[in-house]
């Protein structure tokens, strides 16, 4: 996938994430709910991995040998 | 504490400058029911909240909240790239560029800064979430005001998401307020304050 697409996956999962947080704060004992979290969870990782290793750092967890955190586009900036 | 990451929350991406119009949607930034506002609120009403539940509602909306505040910023930044004096005059943007020139500084559309006396943290439960219902009420119809005055698909789609996102907070304050109302005396709500006075 090419940046903005891969981008663009990662804003979707964190976007579901951030939508099923605020229902399940409400409604803790939902398990199609915390099922549904789970699974776009793990998507957003297996993303997250893949932008990470080829497009620079989305945290400054995601840093290895260099540090690209300053490297890559700030999210305001256009492409 | 925060981590920051390097993305938006919904894309943002204007192809034409409108300082016109920054300086109206800037007002969802600093203004009175803007989004730094409603983090500032939440955040700060979190503390005392008597329910582990309702702790979680403030924490995670207060949280999108300053994810919202990001995306203002960067409307209101793409808006007014590459000015000229002359479209800084006839725009109407010239008191704002006289203080700030196109740095982001959060203000109302009217040019007052913004103030943490357009919110409240009362230490009351029923008081704090009845507030915050209002709240995104008004920030949702601030919003349509928007959105009536802006024709541009690129920064209507933004807004758009934003409008979207006050009607599902409303929902989740409803739902924390009958969780609320579930916890003290159903006879009487305000028979003390859940999140101040020890019950008899």
């Amino acid at each position: 996938m090419d940046r903005n697409t891969l981008l663009r996956h990662i804003q979707m999962c964190e976007f579901i994430l951030t939508e099923v947080t605020l229902y399940l704060d409400t409604h803790k004992n939902d398990k199609e709910a915390l099922a549904f979290f789970n699974k776009h969870k793990e998507m957003l990782l297996k993303y997250k991995n893949e932008y990470t290793t080829k497009y620079g750092a989305l945290t400054i967890l995601d840093n290895n040998e260099t540090w690209n955190w300053v490297d890559t586009k700030w999210p305001w900036e256009l492409n | 504490m925060w981590q920051y990451s390097k993305c938006l929350q919904y894309p943002v991406k204007i192809k034409e400058p409108n300082p016109q119009l920054a300086k109206l949607i800037i007002t969802q930034l600093g203004g009175p029911d803007g989004e730094l506002g409603a983090a500032t609120r939440y955040l700060s009403q979190r503390y005392v909240a008597p329910l582990s539940e309702i702790k979680g509602l403030l924490t995670d909306i207060g949280t999108e909240e300053l994810g919202h505040c990001e995306m203002i910023s960067a409307i209101v930044y793409q808006l007014t790239r590459n000015l000229t004096p002359e479209e800084i005059e006839e725009s109407g943007f010239a008191p704002y560029y006289v203080d700030h020139t196109t740095g982001i500084y959060p203000v109302a559309a009217s040019g007052e800064a913004f103030s943490a006396s357009t919110l409240q943290s009362t230490g009351d439960i029923f008081a704090d979430l009845t507030e915050d219902l209002a709240a995104e009420q008004k920030a949702r119809l601030t919003y349509d005001n928007i959105l009536r005055l802006c024709d541009t698909s690129d920064v209507r789609d933004p807004i758009k998401f934003l409008r979207a996102r006050e009607i599902v907070h409303f929902q989740r304050f409803g739902e924390g307020m009958r969780l609320a109302q579930e916890n003290v005396d159903a006879k009487n709500f305000y028979a003390f304050n859940p999140a101040f006075d020890k019950r008899q």
